[in-house]
């Protein structure tokens, strides 16, 4: 049985709230505030930086969804969006990484922060490992790109998945937690927020949570190099299927990138704006509703 | 934001427990994407949907090992 986007909602938001709830009580209300908001605006554009360059979408559900059999026209299968991806993806990765920040802070202690990121990156991304095929066959998101597959997902994804939290928890930790700095932007910061940022212990929480914000940005060239580097090599060394389905933000020359060499067969090239679950799909995927 | 040392000792055990409910709401998430995985179509490349099931007990072991030691470990500091 296909398991429903309005389940997969449900489901990510309950549970994020209760993370919260619990996030609040170890690390303090307005810590925990941080974490949210921190995590909503790094994965929200790393998401749709991804989407729109073509690597995957979550428009499967587009123009019609179903409940219980009915399809219910204008409905895009998700409760909510930030900007092209479900509100509920975003969630998704703070529920886990919470967590995940958590556990390591539990188990390792008072080691490096690169430590404790390095091993709640590495725990996501077991869990990921798993959970992402599931979301091929539901078609809860597509992927549109050329990769390394395997069960249907292309390895890159993990990649991506690893350094999300490699960078987002050591700039969580030094900053809110410890409440350091980092010399490289030391400077930057200075002419920005006006005050020594090495520093920020005599500093106001809310003051805490803009530099956060500010050392996110500041990181996210790094994550997209590393992945960039990373993930493109996977690809461009262990290509073994072209994206399945087209991506709906055709970019600059991504026909190069995107158009399959000649004699290499497309499993399957559709529209965007399909009608149906079933027109849409590789025949590899399709075979598995005949059960 | 006070360290786990600079806490009292019933503030501490509230953040234990805290800590336990976190580590087992995250186990129980990865249960019912469990069950999900059982009751759904089997993964590319699988042909039952119990592979699913075995696949994600496998691969995702880091995840729920590392979870449930800090449900114990947070179990004890509880006491």
């Amino acid at each position: 049985m296909r398991i429903e986007s309005w389940q997969y909602d449900l489901v990510f938001f309950v549970f994020s709230f209760l993370m919260l709830r619990e996030g609040r009580k170890i690390y303090g209300r307005q810590q925990a505030s941080i974490f949210l908001w921190g995590s909503l605006l790094w994965t929200g554009i790393i998401e749709n930086v991804n989407t729109m360059l073509g690597a995957y979408d979550y428009f499967a559900y587009a123009n019609y969804y179903s409940f219980g059999g009915q399809w219910i026209q204008g409905y895009g299968g998700w409760v909510s969006w930030i900007l092209f991806v479900p509100l509920a993806a975003c969630l998704g990765w703070f529920l886990l990484s919470f967590p995940a920040f958590m556990i390591s802070d539990q188990l390792l202690g008072g080691r490096s922060i690169w430590l404790k990121s390095t091993f709640s990156a590495l725990m996501l991304v077991s869990w990921d490992v798993f959970y992402d095929p599931m979301a091929v066959v539901n078609e809860w998101w597509r992927w549109t790109g050329p990769g390394l597959h395997w069960h249907g997902v292309p390895i890159g994804n993990w990649i991506g998945w690893f350094f999300l939290l490699f960078f987002f928890g050591p700039i969580y930790e030094r900053t809110v937690v410890q409440r350091k700095g980092f010399r490289w932007l030391a400077k930057v910061e200075r002419l920005l927020f006006r005050t020594d940022t090495l520093d920020l212990s005599s500093m106001d929480i809310h003051r805490v949570g803009r530099v956060f914000y500010f050392r996110l940005m500041a990181g996210l060239p790094a994550f997209f190099l590393c992945c960039f580097v990373v993930a493109g090599a996977t690809t461009v060394l262990w290509n073994n299927r072209w994206g399945p389905f087209h991506s709906v933000f055709p970019g600059v020359g991504q026909e190069l990138y995107m158009t399959p060499p000649e004699g290499v067969t497309v499993e399957q090239h559709v529209p965007s704006n399909r009608i149906g679950p079933q027109h849409g799909r590789s025949q590899e995927e399709t075979s598995h509703e005949d059960r | 934001m006070k360290t786990d040392n600079g806490r009292q000792g019933s503030e501490r055990r509230e953040v234990a427990r805290a800590k336990f409910r976190m580590a087992f709401w995250l186990l129980l998430f990865y249960l019912i994407t469990l069950v999900w995985a059982y009751l759904t179509f089997p993964f590319l490349g699988f042909t039952s949907s119990t592979q699913n099931v075995a696949h994600g007990v496998l691969v995702a072991s880091p995840f729920w090992i590392a979870a449930l030691a800090a449900l114990l470990k947070s179990r004890r500091q509880m006491r």
